[in-house]
């Protein structure tokens, strides 16, 4: 019990100490923000991360050794402050790429400045390219491709507020202000085909240049800082930068509240005047909260849970909870396996929290994308296998537990860099009862095979290094046999359930999708199993292989059908993620024929009595 | 030999219930599927469905001969369709406590014997529709027909159609409907055509075909892409010739045949099902997420318009949405042009509902059967 304790202290103080650090500018009330980016408002501090996983295939960077937070670094690329465009936060891995640009051959991270010299090259290559289909691109061409988009989105960015750094936005607003009314009038008198005089053509020239400029920072800008006064709930109406300019060319009114706000913070920022910046973003912070709408809690939320980060922390805690566990099964003290359930029974809460924030955040069912899927399953084995601890009583649950969570929870981080894992789902994906309840229940069936395999793995590795124990091997034996009847029921109402939603939306219940396909092997499998034990045809060792197997036809089915590009499942083609599932998939194998190995079969004699 | 025969009757029966056959069939049809989910990539689903999953036997070729190399999806699933009804029959033993089981397996055969069926019986088809603009009629996605039609009466058109795979068989084809007989020259299943700048086609004696060339082209296999299938033809009126003419799918214009003073206008085009009532586009609705191109909704606002009963209402086809209305479905499918297209998938299926009846019987099933065992399995351990 003590020793929870003072395992919750470890925690609570690993996860606060980011709000003690320090900074001069108040960076974090700037990342806690709300705006609308890509269609979903969220916290400045997600489009941040979101950018610099988009440029660099990570979120953290280093400025001169020193450890620069997302917000700041974003905060200082929108306020067009040079500092960023020597940042070395585009990555580049296609080596004839690299050398074509001339850029330093064994890195991987390059300044916007290094490459912008090279951008009409680019600009150039980029025109055949995109009309190809993505499938008929060379890895060549995609690096290139890619590398315009990164160009493309820090140009975007740039045009947030203001896109000329030699001036002053403040500044230049004012005058702005100041030449609207008499700008309209010249444009009334222009108009009505009345005579201008030298004056009013420079007006009408200065008026022009202004819609020119405000049209094209309102298509380019991408972060919709200003919501409707009177409809701050309808997402469809917060507007950006440019169409805050624009519309005071309809009639001469206040600029919007935010707006002001805005230009104040960039004119201290430049003008350094710490106090007045941090100031002006109580203001903002102050009008947002004065909305008392349930988007900006839910937007804070979305900020706290960035900071806590419980998905990313507690794979720590799991790892630290499978080496105490290895510790365990090394020398036998009592005292190391409460340490190992204290620790499960932390990181389990952790990742529980991280799944329901997720939930609430997105205001979705728990399994949208492939990310969520990862959380998911590994969440559900956890907690079967912590079920199954306190049924059983047999010391297996936290080092299947935090296995499964440990290597669940990497895959998750991986997948979290390839798009916002919290992001909208295309028109047929959406809520929908037959889709929700259809992915809850595959998932759920993969967790079962999962845990399954990984208690035949648990069996192969304990009699190879342990003398055989009848007592156990039925245990797991029965653990096993359980669990693959919980998962071919889940799997199989999963598929079917995906047949009906599949009826309600293309009017088909099977059509053959790599997909579907998947789901169905797995069903296959464990049918396969269940009658195969039934027959007599195979026993403990053949149980145990076989459901082994079972996570190879389960990443395959969860995975490998995402690789094929074909069907309507198609993600397209992830390669690296390729190498990673052929190499798990070969080590299933290798274990699995362990039992069979001449050397090593009498460690894995059959049980001496009847199994059931 | 009576007895002989009973013992066979006997051991056949056994050996179609075992589980043995069981094992053997889940085991194949996991090699099928996960054969077939591969060569999906190259054959795409319309060849892998026919060569994998609805056939009796995988074939191959082995130096030239065509040899079955492996039991097909369609051989496989029938079996497993028979091995889990004999082992129903006479396995499961009909008690009280089986109940769940039973509900489990007729569920199951119920599903399986649906799904099968739903293959043969399934029609689908696209509708094509342009905002403001009103259709009757959908087209098949594969299929071709030949369109013979008599525009001689006012009040009607008389369209006879030869459908395009009886065309394939490149024969005489002479029917007491057709107002000439048809004569296939050739066939091509997928063609490319090409214009012939000095000269004309020497096989083709009249119509637009005489200015274009045919080439033999491989069938497609990418599900996006449609054969431009083509053919030449000739038309007689009894001994005479009425020419020899070319069709193709990517021809879209008619060619006037006549003959004995009426004219009929013929082309290639998708096989037509035509509805006794009449769908228009009022509008069509791309939503996207605000600041981004993300598709939020895809919906159709359609009227309805059944001539035969008078029913005319307006009806909102979007996703997962469709329109039921006398055995047909229509999903919103695609849309083109600029959202001014929309494009509706058209299924038709009396067999639609048995997925979910079985879907039911199996739940069922599985409830009771889990609740009975978790009773039995608390009283024994003490929770």
């Amino acid at each position: 019990m003590k020793r929870l304790i003072i395992l919750f202290i470890f925690i609570f103080t690993f996860f606060t100490s980011s709000f003690f650090a320090t900074e001069h500018y108040d960076f974090e009330s700037f990342a806690s923000i709300p705006v609308l980016h890509n269609g979903r408002l969220k916290p400045i501090d997600s489009v941040a991360r979101l950018t610099l996983i988009n440029l660099q295939e990570k979120v953290s960077f280093k400025r001169n050794n020193q450890k620069i937070s997302p917000s700041q670094w974003f905060f200082e690329l929108i306020s067009l402050n040079p500092i960023t465009d020597n940042d070395l936060i585009i990555k580049i891995i296609h080596p004839d790429l690299i050398k074509e640009l001339e850029l330093p051959e064994k890195d991987k991270y390059f300044s916007y400045n290094q490459i912008h010299k090279h951008f009409e090259i680019i600009q150039t290559k980029v025109v055949p390219i995109v009309d190809l289909e993505p499938l008929e691109r060379s890895p060549y061409q995609k690096a290139v491709l890619q590398l315009w988009e990164k160009m493309n989105l820090i140009f975007n960015l740039k045009h947030s507020f203001f896109p000329y750094s030699d001036r002053s936005f403040f500044d230049y607003f004012n005058q702005y202000k100041d030449d609207l009314s008499p700008g309209l009038d010249a444009f009334s008198r222009y108009n009505s085909g009345q005579d201008l005089n030298a004056e009013d053509t420079e007006r009408l020239v200065r008026f022009n240049a202004y819609f020119k400029l405000h049209q094209r920072l309102k298509d380019l800008s991408i972060v919709y800082f200003y919501p409707d006064l009177n409809e701050y709930n309808d997402i469809t109406t917060w507007t950006n930068t440019g169409s805050e300019l624009l519309g005071l060319l309809g009639q001469i009114q206040d600029p919007h509240i935010l707006l002001s706000k805005f230009l104040n913070l960039l004119q201290f920022y430049s003008d350094e005047n710490i106090a007045l910046f941090n100031s002006t973003l109580t203001d903002i912070e102050a009008f947002h909260q004065s909305q008392k709408s349930f988007l900006t809690t839910l937007v804070s939320l979305e900020y706290y849970f960035n900071v806590f980060n419980p998905l990313g922390n507690s794979i720590t805690i799991y790892l630290l909870a499978l080496l105490a566990s290895l510790f365990f099964f090394l020398f036998r003290v009592k005292s190391l396996f409460t340490l190992s359930m204290g620790l499960t029974y932390v990181a389990f809460f952790v990742h529980t929290v991280g799944l329901i924030l997720r939930v609430v955040i997105t205001q979705r069912p728990p399994v949208t994308n492939l990310y969520s899927s990862a959380v998911f399953i590994g969440w559900f084995s956890i907690l079967m296998a912590l079920v199954q601890e306190y049924l059983f009583k047999n010391k297996l649950g936290p080092i299947l537990a935090s296995i499964i969570g440990f290597i669940t929870l990497i895959i998750a981080y991986h997948l979290s860099f390839q798009s916002d894992t919290m992001g909208l789902m295309q028109a047929v994906l959406d809520s929908n009862f037959w889709l929700s309840t259809h992915v809850i229940t595959i998932t759920l069936g993969y967790s079962g095979t999962f845990l399954a395999g990984f208690i035949g793995i648990y069996y192969v590795f304990f009699n190879l290094v342990s003398s055989t124990s009848n007592e156990l091997n039925r245990q797991l034996s029965k653990m096993v046999f359980g669990i693959i009847c919980f998962s071919l029921l889940f799997s199989f109402i999963g598929t079917v359930l995906g047949g009906i939603w599949a009826d309600q939306s293309w009017g088909r219940f099977w059509g053959w999708d790599p997909k579907e396909n998947g789901a169905l092997l797995i069903v296959l499998w464990n049918a396969f199993i269940l009658h195969a034990r039934l027959a007599g045809l195979i026993k403990l060792r053949g149980l145990m292989a076989a459901s082994i197997f079972g996570n190879i036809v389960t990443s395959f089915s969860w995975f490998g059908v995402n690789m094929l590009g074909v069907g309507l499942h198609s993600y397209g083609f992830m390669e690296k993620e390729f190498i990673w599932l052929v190499g798990f998939c070969m080590s299933q194998v290798v274990i699995l024929s362990l039992p069979y190995l001449p050397i090593l079969k009498n460690r894995y004699m059959e049980l001496s009595s009847n199994l059931r | 030999m009576h007895l002989k025969l009973n013992k066979l009757f006997k051991e056949s029966i056994q050996f179609l219930s075992s589980l043995k056959l069981a094992v053997f069939s889940l085991l194949c049809y996991f090699v099928i599927v996960f054969i077939g989910t591969i060569a999906q990539v190259d054959l795409g689903i319309y060849y892998t469905q026919k060569l994998y999953f609805q056939s009796f036997f995988i074939w191959t070729t082995v130096f030239g001969f065509n040899i079955p190399v492996f039991p097909g999806g369609g051989l496989i699933g029938s079996l497993l369709l028979l091995n889990l009804i004999m082992a129903t029959i006479t396995k499961l033993k009909w008690k009280v406590k089986n109940i769940g089981l039973m509900c489990v397996h007729f569920g199951l055969i119920l599903l399986l014997l649906g799904s099968g069926l739903s293959s043969c019986t399934t029609t689908e088809s696209v509708m094509s529709i342009k905002e403001g603009e009103t259709s009757f009629f959908s087209e098949d996605r594969r299929h071709l027909e030949l369109a013979i039609i008599d525009v001689s009466q006012s009040s009607h058109d008389f369209i006879i159609s030869v459908p395009d795979h009886i065309l394939a068989r490149k024969k005489v084809f002479k029917d007491p409907v057709l107002p000439f007989d048809i004569k296939v020259h050739s066939y091509y299943p997928n063609s490319q055509l090409y214009r012939i700048d000095d000269g004309v086609n020497p096989r083709i004696s009249d119509g637009i075909g005489r200015q274009l060339g045919v080439r033999p082209l491989d069938v497609f296999v990418r599900d996006d892409q449609r054969d431009n299938t083509s053919m030449i033809l000739e038309f007689f009126d009894g001994e005479k010739s009425l020419g020899r003419w070319l069709f193709a799918l990517d021809l879209n214009g008619v060619q006037d045949i006549s003959v004995r003073g009426k004219t009929y206008k013929v082309l290639l085009r998708p096989l037509r099902y035509y509805i006794p009532y009449s769908i228009t586009l009022n509008d069509f609705i791309h939503d996207v997420y605000p600041g981004t191109t993300i598709p939020k909704d895809f919906a159709s606002e359609i009227t309805l318009n059944d001539y035969t009963n008078q029913e005319n209402r307006d009806v909102r086809i979007y996703m997962n949405h469709p329109l039921r209305y006398k055995g047909k479905t229509f999903f919103q499918m695609s849309f083109a042009e600029n959202d001014t297209i929309s494009i509706f998938q058209v299924v038709e299926n009396p067999l639609w509902q048995i997925p979910y009846y079985s879907c039911l019987l199996i739940s069922l099933g599985l409830l009771i059967h889990f609740m009975l065992h978790l009773i039995k399995f608390s009283k024994r351990v003490q929770l």
